[in-house]
């Protein structure tokens, strides 16, 4: 089905609608503090994102002073799951269905810190649980490498404590303690000796059913030097790196840097977070996945295109593929500067992109690297075919929807919903065809819808050159010409193109970006004492250039993801 | 003389398997009026759910909009309320709307008016939001959960249990002991807004706490009709759990208030999984295994047809006795043709046609919602007992929305249709209108019907001590 409507605002607005506000209406929401109406200049913490007080181009200094936030208990996502499945017994081993994930604030890792898991979801984790360990055991090859000893009949003390120690401290991330170990011999006892495999299956079972694994539980040791804060563990600094960084448990190496206590201080972090970034393979894995969510990629597979673009129904998957490998290249391969990631000109195309883009036509369908022309309507991920794609009606374009996406996901802004008990307008059928513009007059004209609809139409007004299966167009099908004008919080722009330029300058972008990755790495939303943090993570990333890598390793090392204190009892 | 059910498990070698028997004259007393233990029959409770609510009309012409006011709306003649019966009381006559649903008239309760009269905070902004305020309402008799409302994209929470979860867990609902699942989960089209998740559950628990609903036949028919484990295996299994609970429980000691409650609530999770374990359940009807037949939505109508037919067989195998059918959910984007085909040619998109004033279509999704409604109603009126009842006489179904009105975003006129007769604790074949009563009493008086005491019902502004009129004794 087509579900091109990303946002959570739903029925933010259509053609005919026009939002009444009773209410307050569209004013700073992001503090909270209700501005006033609409004839004001939309509000700094409106249109705005972070701390950093000053609208497009101003930089305030800022005199946040950090406090750690209490620590987040997230549950593995499902692919964290069925990657630590796949880490801790090979590829063979299938993972039975889990509960999907929800993801609030975009992220799945942020779901998983703030949902309860239902009672089918535990009974599906148990399931799970029982089915994986049968599956390994069965496979005789498997079980050997994976308890490490061989256990005499009946099961010897010698060896399950060695599996449940070794086993356990992989599974839970971090030593099973005496008690732990106790509790798990007796069940090896209670499910019986004689057949030591059919014990160790049953002990397995459990130690992957255990809230120990199922749950991150980071929750820091008492700092001698910071009173009142707590520092993580070393065990669990390796765990935050290792699941940011690789979406799965700690490696070997990892492991032992925890053991040698060497993550609780910043240079080990450091030196752990730097020899995971420069392994390709799983950053850019991670990135694709943080991308995905954070821009609604998986949308594009319910989007219905028409089928001379799209005969081997292969098209949504290219554009998934390229925007990623965008991100992925400027991120990571060229160590590039993330501005331009809106108004770069090397795309990837295959066959199915290469002649969305006009570029020289191709049979091959993996991605090659490819140029658009510098006088063309394209550059920058803006004017690629996901991020046209997305956010539209399945018949029309929606400048509103994709105005809502990009103040919402790239600047960081906030939008209410509209009030209810709006009266349809119907259109009439006399007359002349409407624009998609001239239908959203009353948007502008009337001060009351204006009032929200000012901070998302005008950005998705200036993308009309782009038709909603990212086709460029200079005339609608009813002949009328396009006018893709729009601004910019009052900087003017005309097209998709112009409104990248225009976002790879806006300070609010990168810092929007900052503070993504920060939520994504914490595992939720930032606490008011984390403002200091991102203020600084702005500011380093800005004197590395915008590098990726330098500001991940910032992150990690700051006293915002090493620090915690007691949560409230 | 030895129970029917222990001469069963002793047949099957001591594994606990479903067969084919209705429910028995020996498991009723001498008056063939409660089962032989001497527990009242069952009553069955459940929820149909529909998203996107009912076509607009104009029945608020020259009226204001409270939560809107200033708002004119203007006159049309053409656009008429094909969904609310011009006459109330008994033996009101069936509406364009209400068609599919005419063969169940009687046994339907049809209430209109209904609308919620919880508070709408005024910061953080958006609360006045007619999905959200809607569905909360709707499930929960509260209002949305403030929280998380001050950040973007904010998440939808409801502030306390719905209806289903407060009734499937309260100590006089299942008096005598829980049977296997206190409550199941059901969905039909996965057509869902977001992904954000909380729009995908009209069954919580409490405030991120939801129950996600089965949407597939064959995965719905494994978890309730497939071999259980044998009794060796069910003992293995039993120790795993209490360790794990064990586990758990030192964990959550450890942890502040609310991770404390999320690892709580794991907990007695785990603990039901463990009950449910050692279940036995009578011996009963075996649906048959869809085996495959659906690979992916082919119309929500068959679907629908097979889902229901599971669902029906778990409540004559007394497996539960709370269930909700999330048919389409809230701002619902299915897509579909007027002869239910998902994708079908000249398909619509519910929420966009919503939005994009075509009433035509919403209207026959509509009427689509409630040919599904009334397919279940079917079912569960297909056989009679020894008593000459049907499953829905011994039933409670409550039919609602999220909405009045999907296109105005309207949380006036929200439609409510009971179904069946409770045990006979309420009358059905009404057409009760209350214009702008408290949506509450729809709730109260389920709880009612259901033998539960509630002095009152309805949170935050909404509470009620009035059930509705003319349907209970």
């Amino acid at each position: 089905m087509f579900v091109a409507l990303r946002p959570r605002r739903i029925g933010s607005v259509h053609a005919l609608l026009c939002c009444i506000a009773a209410l307050a209406g569209c004013n700073g929401v992001v503090d909270g503090t209700p501005g006033a109406g609409p004839e004001q200049q939309p509000p700094i913490s409106m249109a705005g994102s972070s701390g950093s007080g000053g609208g497009p181009g101003a930089v305030t200094p800022s005199t946040a002073v950090f406090a750690p936030s209490a620590p987040a208990l997230p549950r593995l996502t499902t692919a964290q799951y069925q990657n630590v499945i796949r880490d801790l017994f090979g590829p063979g081993i299938l993972v039975p269905e889990l509960e999907p994930d929800q993801r609030p604030y975009s992220f799945s890792i942020i779901g998983a810190s703030t949902s309860t898991v239902s009672e089918h979801g535990v009974d599906l984790y148990s399931q799970a649980a029982f089915g994986i360990s049968k599956a390994v055991f069965a496979d005789l090859t498997l079980r050997q490498s994976v308890v490490g000893c061989s256990p005499a009949t009946p099961l010897d003390d010698a060896c399950l404590a060695q599996f449940i120690n070794q086993f356990g401290l992989r599974a839970w991330r971090r030593p099973v303690t005496p008690d732990e170990l106790t509790r798990y011999q007796t069940l090896a006892g209670t499910i019986g000796r004689a057949d030591p495999w059919l014990a160790l299956q049953y002990v397995t079972a459990a130690i992957l059913q255990s809230p120990s694994f199922l749950y991150r539980v980071e929750l820091g040791e008492a700092d001698a030097s910071k009173p009142g804060w707590l520092h993580y563990t070393g065990y669990e600094m390796a765990s935050r790196l290792s699941f940011l960084l690789r979406n799965s448990f700690p490696d070997a190496e990892l492991f032992a840097a925890a053991g040698r206590g060497e993550l609780v201080a910043k240079e080990g972090v450091l030196t752990q977070a730097t020899r995971l970034l420069n392994d390709a393979g799983p950053t850019e894995a991670m990135m694709s996945a943080l991308y995905s969510e954070y821009l609604d990629l998986p949308l594009l597979e319910d989007v219905k295109f028409p089928d001379a673009m799209d005969r081997n129904h292969t098209l949504a998957d290219s554009m998934k593929s390229e925007v990623l490998d965008i991100v992925n290249r400027i991120a990571l391969r060229d160590s590039g500067d993330m501005r331009t990631l809106f108004n770069t000109r090397n795309v990837a195309v295959n066959a199915d992109l290469a002649s969305l883009y006009g570029l020289p036509s191709t049979t091959s369908t993996t991605l090659a690297p490819a140029e658009l022309t510098a006088d063309g309507p394209r550059a920058g991920i803006m004017t690629t075919g996901a991020l046209l794609t997305l956010n539209n009606r399945p018949n029309r374009t929606s400048p509103t929807i994709r105005g809502l996406f990009i103040r919402q996901r790239l600047l960081c802004g906030t939008v209410p919903p509209p009030p209810p008990g709006i009266p349809p307008i119907m259109e009439t059928d006399a007359g002349p065809p409407k624009t998609i513009r001239e239908k959203l007059e009353q948007h502008r004209s009337n001060p009351t819808c204006a009032a929200c609809h000012q901070f998302m139409d005008p950005l998705g007004l200036g993308m009309e050159d782009f038709d909603q299966f990212g086709r460029f167009r200079s005339t609608y099908e009813s002949g009328q010409v396009v006018d893709s004008g729009g601004d910019v919080d009052g900087t003017a722009f005309s097209g998709a193109k112009q409104l990248g330029q225009l976002l790879s300058q806006d300070p609010r972008v990168m810092a929007c970006l900052v503070k993504q990755f920060y939520r994504y790495g914490s595992a939720r939303l930032e606490g008011d004492g984390e403002t200091a943090t991102l203020e600084g993570l702005d500011s380093a990333f800005a004197a590395a250039g915008y590098q990726l890598r330098p500001l991940l390793l910032e992150m990690v090392s700051s006293d915002g993801f090493r620090f915690t204190v007691e949560a409230a009892k | 003389m030895i129970s029917r059910r222990r001469m069963l498990r002793g047949m099957l070698r001591g594994s606990a398997v479903a067969l084919g028997l209705p429910l028995f004259e020996s498991m009723l007393n001498a008056n063939g009026t409660a089962l032989a233990a001497g527990a009242g029959l069952p009553v069955r409770y459940g929820l149909f759910f529909w998203g996107n609510g009912l076509p607009w009309t104009y029945r608020h012409r020259g009226s204001t909009d409270t939560v809107s006011p200033g708002i004119e709306h203007p006159l049309e003649d053409s656009l008429t309320d094909l969904y609310t019966p011009t006459t109330q009381g008994k033996g009101f006559a069936v509406t364009e709307i209400l068609k599919p649903l005419e063969r169940h008239l009687t046994q339907l309760n049809v209430v209109t008016g209904l609308e919620p009269k919880t508070a709408i905070p005024a910061s953080p902004v958006g609360q006045s939001d007619g999905h959200m305020r809607g569905i909360s309402v709707a499930l929960t008799a509260d209002q949305i959960r403030s929280e998380g409302f001050d950040h973007d994209p904010h998440i939808f929470a409801v502030n306390r249990a719905t209806l289903d979860q407060y009734i499937a867990k309260h100590p006089q609902f299942y008096a005598d002991g829980a049977p296997q699942y206190r409550s199941l989960e059901l969905g039909m089209s996965s057509a869902v807004l977001h992904d954000f998740g909380t729009w995908n559950a009209v069954s919580h628990n409490g405030p991120n706490s939801l129950n996600p609903p089965l949407r597939d036949p064959q995965k719905l028919f494994n978890q309730l009709f497939a071999i259980k484990p044998d009794l060796t295996e069910i003992a293995q299994r039993t120790s795993v759990l209490d360790v794990v609970s064990e586990d758990t429980r030192q964990l959550s000691a450890r942890l502040g208030k609310r991770d404390r409650e999320r690892l709580d609530e794991h907990l007695s999770h785990i603990s039901e999984i463990e009950r449910r374990l050692n279940v036995t359940r009578a011996a009963c009807v075996s649906p048959a295994n869809p085996a495959g037949t659906f690979t992916g939505e082919t119309t929500v109508l068959e679907k629908m047809d097979v889902m229901s037919d599971i669902l029906v067989a778990a409540l004559r195998c007394d497996i539960s006795r709370v269930f909700t059918i999330a048919f389409t959910t809230g701002a619902s984007l299915m897509q579909m043709n007027g002869a239910g085909e998902i994708n079908g040619a000249g398909a619509h998109q519910l929420h966009d046609a919503c939005h994009g004033g075509e009433r035509d279509v919403i209207t026959s999704f509509t009427k689509l919602n409630f040919t599904a409604y009334a397919k279940l109603l079917d079912k569960l009126t297909a056989d009679k007992d020894v008593n000459g009842q049907t499953l829905l006489d011994s039933s409670l179904i409550l039919g609602t929305s999220e909405y009045g009105e999907g296109f105005t975003h309207s949380n006036k006129e929200h439609p409510f249709i009971f179904a069946g007769k409770a045990g006979g604790k309420i009358d059905t074949g009404w057409h009760v209108r209350d214009e702008g009563g408290n949506m509450a009493r729809a709730h109260l008086t389920v709880l009612r019907a259901l033998g539960i005491d509630a002095p009152s019902y309805g949170f935050n502004g909404g509470e009620t001590t009035d059930a509705l009129p003319f349907l209970l004794p």
